[in-house]
């Protein structure tokens, strides 16, 4: 390859090690590179939200709470519900994780996770609107990275999309400019599901939901989110390494493969 | 083999400079088999099979060995520590100064004080510990008490030095003087006569400013008799430097 | 998007007159700035950015240092009269990211290994947003990194291809960028053909993002030639306009 990174730039020894391995077709755990971990989804574990879900993937954890309140609607869209997603590292998740306010790269994870479902119009805002201008429903998904091998973001999106699409809010009788909550409850409604998923670029090779030690050495991890029509959503490149031009539809090739894998198993959530 | 710039063309970061089978000299990558790309904005010199750049800016990298001027930022019980235009800070120890100190007993601002220059050399440096500096090998070393020090681009140092010191030679013999270029881009004119303190310093400037163009040297020539006939001031272009009296 | 702005006319016009593959005028400086390592100023659209370099210089606090390689800050910051609303000046989430995705945009093509235990700081001052603004924060980053003599693999150079009125379009504006259908910002290495930020927001197909891609290379090229003679006007004092 004519490349600068392998004129000048020192390879750690562990990357060294794990491109040896990639080069013969094979990765540490004995995954092949198109091939995303076990994932496992529990909805509804916390009863006191609206909705929530446990994502695993391998041994990376994320939990995602939804809590729903009648607030204002913002100005500009007086008549759309509010979709407000967080992200938090929690210091269980891993000895590198601080708690307080959150870092960088907590604050590009929860983006990447709030575009993939803002952009993909994932929710039908109109139908949160209770009272034009006045009462809407605000919408928080709130994310736990509770253990991290690896991927969270995939786990995270994941976990948001569970609970949103498990969730249950109040149905709501509308009594001049009073709002009575009833006993009766729907769901959100939801037009997409945006399946984020991530692609690490390690040396020349692309592997498919990166484990932590891949991600320690990964130059590059791209996350493109899909919805079932093949329209991607939202992309972020992280990472100080760089892409070949090809590599874009390589990794949307396979973010839209496993993405539509993962919808299947959201699917039998009912 | 293929060359795409001229000698002294101005060239960017990721600019081909030539395809074939080179040496590679300051600021050049080799990619691949046989591409070379400039790293740096300068210019661009073919000397004898080596491709360089000349960097028009940058830092000034310490080098041991490397005579430099640098000021007094801070100081401690057995050490001055000298702000030498680098990334680095360097370090005097009391026991490099010319004069001998006894750090117990001696009070070292008596000899230099924050905000003073001093002229020495780069005793030690090696990317992991900070410059130390060396005062004692030369009997010009030691604080500056008399004329001016100038800064120029440390990219520059090398033209106003010329070759095997040829330009600043020039410049001595012509006007005079008696300059003294620091590795590190300052340039120390010493002396008391305040016109030929100036007359050092315009042409200095002037060289630094047109550092990278061809026929430096001829105008130089040309300035240096414009400055001697008395009456006249030229005009000189360029950046400006930070100078100060000592 | 919002059925009453046409931002885009059948035979590939837009609002402000361009065609759809065409960059918005474009206005770039170097050396604008006395006091620091290296500067630049842009202007692409109505959007004005200033970017200041300084360092490498040592790193403070200390511990941050690396022992093998300097460490590059880079902060994106929008001036609170830089958009039509002011904008709060503390650092929101969005220039948290931003910063980000900057700084690892440029960090491939620099050489941080020349200047262990420095630190390189980058400051991008949106003066105002008329969007693309990362992307021109790179561009301008980048020649303010070259003309600080910080030694280079490459230029940096950005601009975001978007989807408006359905049709794949190069070098948003804001009107563009706030009704249209997609953005997405990509950085390059142009000599070297190497992507270094790549972010989308928006609804694209497979096609369209093979389209972007494409467009956004003829974009680059046109403002890495830009960057390229403001470098050298530096040294001839002219200025780059188109």
């Amino acid at each position: 390859m004519a490349d600068l990174s392998t004129v000048e730039e020192f390879v750690p020894i562990q990357q060294k090690e794990l491109l040896a391995l990639l080069s013969t077709g094979v990765r540490e755990d004995g995954r092949k590179f198109d091939e995303y971990r076990k994932v496992e989804i529990q909805t509804s574990i916390y009863e006191k939200a609206n909705g929530s879900a446990m994502v695993k993937i391998g041994n990376t954890v994320a939990v995602a709470g939804v809590k729903a309140e009648l607030g204002e609607p913002f100005p500009d869209t007086p008549n759309e519900g509010v979709l407000t997603v967080s992200l938090e590292l929690l210091p269980h998740a891993s000895p590198s994780f601080e708690p307080g306010p959150p870092d960088e790269n907590a604050v590009e994870m929860s983006r990447i996770v709030d575009r993939g479902l803002r952009e993909s119009k994932a929710i039908k805002t109109s139908e949160l609107c209770v009272l034009p201008g006045k009462k809407v429903w605000v919408i928080y998904v709130d994310i736990y990275a509770m253990d991290h091998d690896g991927n969270i973001v995939d786990a995270s999106g994941i976990a948001a999309l569970a609970a949103l699409l498990t969730a249950k809010i109040p149905e709501v009788k509308v009594e001049g400019e009073d709002v009575v909550l009833l006993e009766s409850t729907k769901g959100i409604p939801m037009v997409e599901r945006p399946v984020p998923v991530t692609v690490a670029k390690i040396g020349d090779y692309l592997v498919v939901d990166p484990s932590l030690s891949e991600e320690n050495v990964a130059d590059v991890r791209v996350t493109m989110t899909t919805l079932e029509s093949g329209i991607v959503s939202s992309i972020q490149k992280s990472g100080s390494g760089t892409l070949e031009e090809p590599d874009v539809l390589k990794i949307y090739d396979l973010a839209y493969e496993k993405g539509k894998e993962i919808r299947s198993l959201l699917a039998k959530l009912g | 083999m293929t060359v795409y710039f001229k000698h002294r063309d101005i060239v960017t970061p990721g600019d081909l400079l030539a395809r074939g089978r080179f040496r590679v000299g300051a600021n050049v990558v080799k990619v691949g088999e046989d591409s070379y790309y400039a790293t740096v904005l300068g210019s661009f010199e073919l000397q004898n099979g080596v491709l360089s750049v000349r960097a028009l800016r940058g830092p000034y990298m310490p080098r041991k060995g490397d005579r430099v001027i640098g000021m007094v930022v801070d100081i401690s019980m057995g050490s001055w520590s000298v702000d030498i235009r680098s990334p680095y800070e360097a370090t005097l120890p009391a026991g490099r100064f010319p004069v001998r100190i006894n750090p117990v007993l001696d009070d070292i601002r008596k000899y230099l004080k924050v905000g003073d220059y001093v002229y020495a050399e780069i005793a030690e440096f090696d990317r992991f510990r900070a410059p130390v500096l060396d005062a004692t090998a030369s009997r010009e070393f030691g604080p500056i008490k008399q004329g001016v020090v100038v800064a120029i681009e440390p990219t520059r140092v090398p033209r106003v030095i010329g070759r095997n010191g040829s330009m600043i030679k020039l410049l001595n013999k012509e006007l005079n003087a008696n300059i003294v270029v620091a590795q590190n881009g300052y340039v120390w004119v010493r002396g008391n006569d305040s016109t030929a303190i100036n007359r050092a310093v315009r042409i200095v400037k002037m060289i630094e400013a047109e550092a990278h163009t061809q026929g430096l040297t001829s105008r130089v020539e040309e300035m240096l008799k414009t400055l001697k006939s008395p009456g006249v001031q030229p005009s000189v272009s360029g950046e400006e430097g930070n100078s100060g009296g000592v | 998007m919002s059925e009453s702005v046409v931002l885009i006319t059948q035979d590939g016009v837009r609002l402000d007159g361009r065609r759809i593959d065409e960059l918005r005028p474009v206005k770039m400086q170097v050396g604008v700035l006395k006091n620091c390592s290296g500067s630049a100023y842009i202007e692409q659209g109505k959007t004005k950015i200033l970017v200041a370099v300084q360092g490498p210089r040592e790193a403070h606090p200390k511990h941050i240092a690396l022992p093998g390689r300097a460490i590059l800050r880079t902060r994106y910051h929008m001036a609170p009269f830089s958009t039509d609303e002011r904008k709060s000046p503390a650092p929101s989430r969005r220039e948290v990211e931003l910063s980000k995705v900057i700084r690892e945009a440029l960090e491939p093509a620099l050489f941080l290994e020349e200047y262990p235990k420095t630190v390189i700081d980058v400051f991008i001052e949106v003066l105002q947003a008329d969007a693309g603004t990362r992307s021109a924060g790179i561009t301008a980053a980048s020649i303010a990194l070259a003309e600080a003599g910080i030694p280079m693999r490459d230029l940096v150079t950005a601009v975001a291809v978007g989807k408006v009125g359905g049709k794949v379009v190069l070098d948003l504006n804001e009107a563009e960028d706030e009704h249209g259908e997609a953005d997405m910002p990509i950085a390059m290495m142009p000599s070297l053909n190497k992507i270094t930020l790549l972010q989308l927001n928006g609804r694209l197909t497979r096609q369209e993002l093979e389209e972007g891609v494409n467009l956004v290379k003829k974009g680059i090229k046109e403002l890495y030639s830009l960057q390229k003679q403001a470098l050298r006007a530096r040294f001839s004092g002219a200025q780059v306009e188109v």
